[in-house]
């Protein structure tokens, strides 16, 4: 049976940092250290106002004849979706880590922090946006649902603000999606996503999504999350890009996560997560 | 089984009392409220609550969605107009008004921290909004013989229905 849905308007927007792996690490440019969880969950990006990430066109030339076009081709856009990310709030973390500058701070609790930087260090960037939704579907429409959004792989650079008097004016910040063989957690791959390659991806649940990263030790056994996970059956573990399984690998109380067999020494953990809304901050 | 309205209703009545449990205590007050209105009482505060305008939105989802809104008017009928001492009733008013914007905002799918509204309900589409309030007013009631007190919110609920079913 075909799952059908239908979203309102836009909740929460969530960001985390990818490798050169495109394997998430986390909301900093430092995974994890092994053992801990330390900076290991999507960091929140309030204030999200628009996003554009609409998937350009393909491009189609066609070559024509005397009377009649002879045959078409059909080519992937020249670019990627990109365009201006509008922010109703400035998250000063967020800034320097999109652009690799610092934030300095002044006595007291004044802070500068820098925009357009003479020497831009691009950071790749993940995005998980969730959004309040229907089911739309025989037998169940109109139920309770959630529409997750996630952008694997992506740039972002601030823009800066078009001040007026007595306007209100958003922080501007361009963005810039490409394709990735990862999905942070997973790669994408035939055999379970039908391609090798993706610019975005949308994700059904019953509550918002929370995606969290960890490193193995060899001797580790439990990670805490930041959020505690609807349940066992609705975080999905991944171990080295494998998919684990909840009792048989892991138990979860509260936001520990309990593995019977402690992941190795360098394993990535990642765990995407089902969180009640209400325990949300 | 109450439909979506009468439970609308239901909540609202409970989400208010609650809004204002805490910050009427400290007047020695009992906040209350009922799901009708016109309605009047002698303790304060209370609220009256009833249907207001719809409208379907244009363009819409589509044919088979139809979009609403509704709006519910809830009236915070502080205390008689004349009643206590000059400014102690304005004062009184701006708390509770604080207290109930707070908890509106804080409850934007129509549910309650305690009791029997817990979580969402399904025919909720998006969040309320609460759209304006009239400010602080004498109301008018034609029929009620007393001349009250207070200020009257509007509510915006977004739901969907389905054309076909």
């Amino acid at each position: 049976m075909a799952r059908e849905i239908i979203a309102a308007g836009f909740k929460y927007l969530r960001y985390g940092v990818i490798d050169n792996d495109g394997i998430f690490i986390g909301s900093t440019t430092t995974a994890p250290p092994a053992g801990t969880t330390t900076n290991g969950g999507m960091a929140r990006l309030a204030g999200a106002r628009t996003l554009p990430i609409q998937i350009a066109e393909p491009v189609v030339e066609a070559a024509d004849g005397d009377d009649e076009t002879l045959v078409t081709f059909e080519f992937d856009p020249a670019g990627l979706p990109n365009g201006v990310f509008e922010m109703a709030v400035r998250n000063n973390i967020f800034e320097a880590l999109i652009q690799g500058t610092r934030i300095h701070t002044l006595s007291g609790d004044a802070e500068v922090s820098v925009i357009d930087p003479a020497d831009r260090d691009s950071q790749t960037m993940c995005l998980l946006g969730s959004r309040r939704a229907k089911s739309w579907q025989s037998g169940e429409k109109g139920a309770k649902k959630w529409e997750n959004f996630y952008i694997p792989n992506c740039t972002m650079k601030p823009l800066g603000i078009s001040p007026q008097q007595r306007t209100y004016t958003p922080y501007n910040y361009s963005i810039a999606l490409s394709k990735s063989d990862m999905l942070g957690w997973t790669s994408v791959n035939i055999s379970e996503h039908g391609t090798t390659a993706v610019s975005a991806a949308y994700i059904d649940s019953d509550n918002p999504l929370h995606l969290h990263r960890a490193t193995g030790d060899g001797a580790t056994t439990t990670f805490d999350v930041d959020f505690p996970p609807v349940s066992g059956a609705k975080a999905h573990v991944f171990v080295d890009n494998v998919k684990q399984a909840v009792t048989t690998n892991y138990t979860l109380s509260g936001v520990q996560f309990t593995f019977l067999v402690a992941p190795d020494d360098g394993a990535v953990l990642d765990v995407l997560y089902e969180v009640d809304e209400a325990d949300i901050s | 089984m109450p439909n979506y309205i009468q439970d609308i209703m239901a909540r609202l009545v409970a989400m208010e009392k609650e809004s204002l449990e805490t910050v009427a205590a400290t007047n020695n007050q009992t906040p209350d409220a009922v799901a009708f209105w016109p309605y009047e009482q002698e303790s304060f505060p209370y609220f009256t609550n009833r249907l207001g305008a719809m409208s379907n939105l244009q363009p819409g989802y589509s044919t088979e969605v139809q979009d609403y809104r509704h709006t519910i008017l809830i009236r915070l009928v502080v205390d008689h107009w004349k009643a206590g001492f000059e400014g102690d009733k304005s004062d009184i008013a701006y708390q509770y008004l604080v207290a109930f914007e707070d908890y509106f905002r804080q409850h934007p799918m129509l549910t309650t921290d305690a009791g029997a509204y817990t979580s969402s309900p399904d025919y909720l589409f998006d969040e309320m909004i609460l759209t304006g309030h009239t400010g602080l007013i004498i109301f008018q009631n034609a029929g009620i013989n007393a001349m009250q007190y207070g200020i009257e919110f509007t509510l915006a609920l977004p739901y969907l229905r389905d054309s076909e079913n």
